[in-house]
């Protein structure tokens, strides 16, 4: 079936599971590279970085269909993370970044039992 | 939407970072925790997005061959299902209602995989009479990467009337000829005070003055009363033999499926007219249900339901093929008389057996018609409208049972079922299946002919047709 063929579609791994791996791989390895807190200019530089390389992963291994989604959705959440950082402090920062990763994923997640109206009148 | 242990490793993941960036003060790893979030994010709003467009293309169908079955048939289900092409996997899996049996859940099921609409058809049983419905189809849709799956009900829910097994043609009647009416209101015959106006009399000395009928007196220039029809209760006790060989015959169309549909009847009736109803049912082992007369409609239920339970009995040893050779008790005493000028071996030795007829009594006791007639219709109060439902297989107990139940003034209506008319597969010798009704007529006309009895037949119409019809020509 077509989900046996792409969801280990490239080395036995799929997309998300590459992206997230590749995302975390630099950023602890970019801690090599800036031994404090990085200027807007490099951390931009170092995002634009990752989001290409991440572009590429996906357009192989997935095609382009996810490609316009995951660059919007990553370049969205660097940039906000870099405001909330620049106005606040790291721990807030961490709860807002967590937080509203969990509130826009329960949004996503209402959005679709709505859409097939799934909603039972207890839920209501 | 259900998530999946991938998923949550991957939110593992960037949780850690972002914690990993509290505890090292390193805000460049709370960047790599977002940006996982945002790759997540990103997967689930295209899982989303692809099952609402699944769910808008989707078209499931759920057919039948017809809507009316016979219980016990197991009729084809065809499902198909259609979709745009899309990368979830998706399955739809028809379902079927509780009342049915239907195969494994992989036989009902398609998988679309985008290369056009997918089919399957699996038969599916109905042990049990009524109406029933199908479910929904499951829809069952996964996600490419492994993160997602949601589960919908789409598709018709067609529903199907399951009627139970009946008897093909039922025929009640006499000497083959249909009895159009054989039970309905039941007046007394007697005049008095009652609802329904009768006839006018002359009035006489001692009748009440309200029963006076004044335009008749007006009328017809002297007093008049009008008398009315009286109409009451009448007790009608069912008893209902149902041992081994009522079970004779194919599924549906055995003697006691026949003598069903009758009691049915007759217990519909009585609750109707809110008779009391009583019913017995006799076994081979003796008496296997007693419900005594009552009114109350948790009656009329209970011994409906009953009467759809019964099954034939297993043998209990009260013997059954070959009873019918036994001589009544005229028979006996005849034969007693005759033996006592035969001084033969063969008269000296037979003369003991038939010595009292007290010994026959007690042989008849055995069986067990005769005995729940005789145990429980005689302390029966008031007079009862007993309907006796069995075979003409052992024709002496039923002569005595007959006899025993009109005893005490009670009207008797039996129901038989010849023997002749349940030979398995088709009749063969027509003329000898001839002689062998000619024989069951006879012991009904025998039946009939004593007073306050009526005696029916009824089987299978059709095969009293074909025997009739063989004689004729």
């Amino acid at each position: 079936m077509a989900a046996t063929e792409t969801t280990d579609n490239w080395a036995g791994v799929a997309w998300p599971v590459l992206a997230v791996g590749l995302v975390a791989l630099v950023h602890v390895g970019a801690l090599l590279v800036f031994q404090s807190t990085p200027s807007l200019g490099s951390a931009a530089t170092l995002a634009g970085v990752v989001l290409a390389a991440l572009l590429v992963a996906i357009g192989v291994t997935e095609g382009v269909d996810p490609l316009p989604v995951t660059g919007v959705a990553y370049v969205a959440a660097t940039a906000a993370t870099w405001a909330v950082l620049s106005v606040g402090d790291l721990l807030v920062a961490a709860l807002a970044v967590v937080g509203g990763c969990a509130l826009l994923s329960y949004g996503l997640h209402r959005y679709e039992l709505v859409a097939l109206d799934l909603v039972e009148v207890a839920d209501e | 939407m259900r998530v999946t242990r991938r998923f949550w490793a991957l939110t593992g993941a960037g949780c850690v970072l972002a914690l990993l960036s509290i505890l090292f003060e390193r805000p460049l790893l709370l960047v790599g925790a977002a940006g996982s979030g945002a790759v997540l994010l990103a997967a689930q709003f295209l899982f989303v997005r692809r099952v609402t467009r699944l769910d808008r293309t989707l078209e499931v169908d759920l057919s039948l061959p017809r809507a009316y079955l016979t219980e016990g048939e197991a009729v084809p289900v065809t499902l198909r299902a259609a979709a745009a092409d899309s990368s979830l996997a998706v399955t739809v899996t028809a379902r079927t209602p509780a009342s049915a049996s239907g195969p494994d859940t992989d036989e009902r099921r398609v998988a679309l995989d985008g290369d056009g609409p997918a089919s399957t058809t699996f038969l599916v049983d109905w042990p049990i009479a009524g109406t029933a419905t199908f479910p929904s189809s499951r829809i069952t849709a996964r996600d490419p990467t492994g993160l997602f799956a949601e589960t919908v009900e789409r598709g018709p829910t067609p529903s199907v009337t399951v009627e139970p097994r009946t008897t093909r043609s039922l025929h009640v009647g006499q000497g083959g000829d249909q009895a159009l009416a054989t039970f309905g209101e039941h007046p007394t015959g007697e005049l008095g005070e009652g609802l329904d106006p009768a006839e006018l009399r002359k009035y006489v000395s001692g009748d009440s003055a309200g029963d006076i009928d004044w335009k008749a007196t007006a009328r017809l220039n002297e007093p008049y009363v009008r008398e009315h029809e009286v109409q009451t209760d009448r007790q009608t006790v069912l008893v209902v033999d149902h041992r081994e060989r009522f079970g004779r015959g194919q599924p549906g169309e055995r003697k006691l499926d026949y003598l069903r549909e009758v009691a049915l009847a007759f217990a519909d009736r009585a609750g109707d007219l809110e008779d009391p109803l009583g019913m017995y049912t006799v076994g081979d082992g003796g008496l296997t249900g007693e419900f005594d007369p009552s009114t109350t409609a948790e009656r009329y239920r209970v011994i409906r339901d009953a009467l759809y339970d019964l099954d034939p009995t297993s043998r209990g040893g009260d013997g059954g093929t070959g009873d019918g050779a036994r001589l009544g008790p005229g028979s006996a005493q005849r034969a007693n008389t005759v033996l006592r000028s035969d001084e033969s071996a063969f008269g000296r030795t037979l003369r003991p057996y038939l010595g009292t007829a007290e010994g026959y009594v007690k042989r008849i006791e055995r069986d067990s018609l005769f005995a729940t007639v005789e145990t429980y219709l005689s302390r029966l109060k008031g007079v009862s409208w007993v309907v006796l439902f069995t075979d003409d297989r052992n024709r002496t107990e039923l002569r005595e049972a007959v006899k025993l139940a009109r005893a005490d003034g009670d009207h008797v209506v039996v129901f038989l079922t010849p023997d002749v008319l349940f030979e398995p597969g088709e009749l063969g010798d027509l003329d000898s299946a001839y002689e062998q009704y000619a024989a069951f007529e006879e012991l009904r006309r025998e039946l009939t002919s004593l007073d306050r009895v009526t005696a029916f037949e009824v089987g299978p119409g059709d095969r009293i047709d074909a025997i009739l019809s063989a004689a004729r020509q």
